[in-house]
């Protein structure tokens, strides 16, 4: 564990992409409380400014300031990614720890089950989700995460069976270690990593779905700022002002490509130790 | 191997049919409380609404599409759906398609050439874009498409008058999907000239192209035809953001208006057709998985899962 992390924070792309994505992060967290304006104060002497020293990323139609309603976005977006992404890679991982160690029918039916999901596309189940729950009240949430699921189920599953049958973990059952035992000593030590790498991939699909959401007008309402949101506002203005969708487009393909690239990071230190079950 | 195909297609309704059952279970809390969003139809009694139950609904629902093609009232102008809903599938259908295709045309080569290049320039150019466009988001795509050939370049119009310009909904639908086709073809054709097989051939004299093309393409497109399901489910999502982006009249559209102003008629037609094309998408996938894996024909048997060995 301790020479992939080493070997994780050698990697000078990985350790770029992370500090980025911290960056983003912390702005967003902390920028509220220090800006001049609210994310909801409308200024119509400002309307349709360029940017400038007052206004560091231009102000909308209303003239309100994009950067302080990037960063209120920001929070929105990016918290419902960490959540539904983390949310996704919990049941996920107990789901496959579960198809994987009981085998038999809870195997092949929860199997069937994460195929079915799985040949949804994640943006209708969010929609279908946050529609038919109620709307206004965040059950696209629920789309999401459950999107999320089957790529991590299928590959704890997968690893799950792989040290079920290797020799350790018969010696430690020929010792009297009972299931919860092998499952908690054993196989989750050896899932983990590999539960890692998918999480920054289902963290990156969530905020995709999630902006994606957004844009369309569906899932968080309109006098909250979300990424998606502030794109398609901007939309309108594209001839005169592109900046105003320019700058959510790119905060948010900049935040997708830092996690996959902090995930080829934790990847590849994981096979710098020598292969994917090491401890 | 026809049998197996044959009960592929024929569960094909059983497994709409399932989804249909799903979505009416989620439903049930809308039920009790609102009338006002169920299921329309055009010889309702006024007042009569509400009485059936859940499961009668179900069962009514599921005997007018399959058995009548009736997917009930639409919400906003009280004419019969099937129709608009037929023409929007169309529109969202020749997109996909011709999507579909692109993606496969362009990620393919991709990927074999990257393949091919392995640890040169060529490869890591190849493997840093299809990262790059696999991650990003299709609106964010659309956006830069549009703001450099129909705004910069004025190439194409971005109110879509002439047939060109569908070029750019098109590239925004296939880029992404071909980045990953391209990511997947690279590491199966990786692995393959690794294999013993590749090296023996080619110390037999046969030449570098006939090895690639004759003997290890057919096995590296295993992995790139195993993921069709996943391309063509991505597509979907992608048309959502594309038609509203460029204001098409397909399914994506109506989805969104749907939900808009709440039309629960127009909703629940396009979640049954959307279910109906991924489970022909899944026999597909399987077809095309057979096609190049000639092996599997022997071991298929009715309930085994082709694909899911292979996923990891």
């Amino acid at each position: 564990m301790k020479r992939s992390v080493r070997a994780f924070f050698h990697d000078p792309v990985a350790v770029g992409a992370l500090a980025v994505l911290l960056a983003i992060i912390l702005f967003c967290a902390i920028y509220p409380f220090a800006a001049p304006y609210a994310y909801w104060e409308v200024n119509t002497a400002e309307r349709h400014q360029m940017p400038s020293a007052a206004h560091p990323f231009g102000t909308d139609y209303m003239g309100r300031d994009l950067l302080v309603r990037m960063a209120w976005g920001g929070r929105v977006t990016l918290s419902v990614a960490f959540l539904t992404g983390l949310i996704a890679a919990a049941a996920g991982t107990v789901a496959g720890i579960a198809c994987g160690y009981a085998g038999g029918l809870v195997d092949s039916v929860g199997m069937r089950v994460m195929d079915a999901i799985s040949s949804v596309p994640g943006l209708l189940l969010a929609i279908v989700f946050d529609y038919l729950l109620g709307m206004g009240h965040g059950n696209f949430l629920f789309g999401i995460a459950i999107a999320g699921i089957p790529p991590f189920a299928r590959i704890v599953r997968a690893a799950v069976l792989e040290i079920g049958g290797s020799s350790y973990v018969a010696a430690s059952r020929a010792l009297g270690a009972g299931p919860l035992y092998i499952i908690k000593e054993h196989v989750i030590h050896n899932v983990m990593p590999l539960a890692a790498v998918q999480a920054t991939t289902s963290v990156a699909d969530a905020l995709t779905t999630c902006t994606i959401l957004g844009y369309i007008g569906v899932g968080i309402s309109p006098p909250r700022p979300e990424w998606g949101l502030l794109f398609d506002m901007g939309r309108k203005q594209l001839r005169s002002m592109p900046h105003l969708s320019l700058i959510p487009a790119l905060t948010i393909t900049l935040c997708i490509i830092c996690l996959y690239l902090v995930g080829n990071g934790i990847r590849d230190s994981l096979s710098a130790e020598g292969g994917a079950h090491g401890r | 191997m026809l049998g197996y195909f044959c009960k592929r297609i024929l569960l094909i309704i059983p497994t709409v049919m399932a989804v249909i059952l799903l979505v009416f279970v989620l439903m049930a809390s809308l039920m009790g409380t609102d009338t006002s969003r169920m299921i329309r139809y055009e010889d309702d009694v006024p007042g009569q609404a509400g009485q059936l139950s859940l499961l009668e609904q179900y069962g009514k629902y599921c005997y007018r599409v399959f058995a009548r093609r009736d997917f009930g009232l639409n919400d906003s102008y009280n004419s019969p759906l099937d129709e608009d809903l037929l023409k929007r599938t169309a529109v969202t259908l020749k997109m996909t398609g011709i999507g579909v295709f692109a993606t496969y045309l362009i990620g393919l080569p991709l990927g074999v050439f990257a393949a091919c290049r392995r640890g040169r320039w060529q490869d890591s150019l190849i493997t840093s874009l299809t990262t790059f466009f696999s991650a990003l988001p299709s609106f964010c795509l659309a956006l830069g498409l549009v703001l450099f050939f129909a705004l910069r370049l004025r190439w194409v119009h971005v109110t879509l008058q002439d047939p060109a310009d569908y070029v750019i909904p098109l590239a925004t639908l296939s880029v992404i999907g071909a980045a990953n086709v391209a990511k997947v073809t690279r590491a199966g054709m990786a692995e393959v000239l690794d294999k013993p097989f590749v090296l023996s051939l080619r110390s037999l004299g046969l030449s570098r192209s006939s090895v690639i093309f004759r003997h290890a393409l057919k096995n590296a497109l295993i992995p790139a035809f195993s993921i069709f399901n996943t391309v063509f489910a991505n597509l979907i999502c992608g048309s959502v953001v594309v038609e509203r982006f460029f204001n098409l009249r397909g399914l994506g559209t109506c989805i969104i208006g749907a939900v808009g102003s709440r039309a629960t008629t127009s909703l629940m037609g396009c979640v049954t057709i959307v279910a109906l094309i991924m489970s022909v998408c899944g026999v597909v996938t399987d077809l095309l998985f057979v096609l190049v894996n000639p092996s599997l024909r022997r071991t298929l048997s009715f309930g085994s899962s082709l694909r899911r060995g292979d996923r990891r």
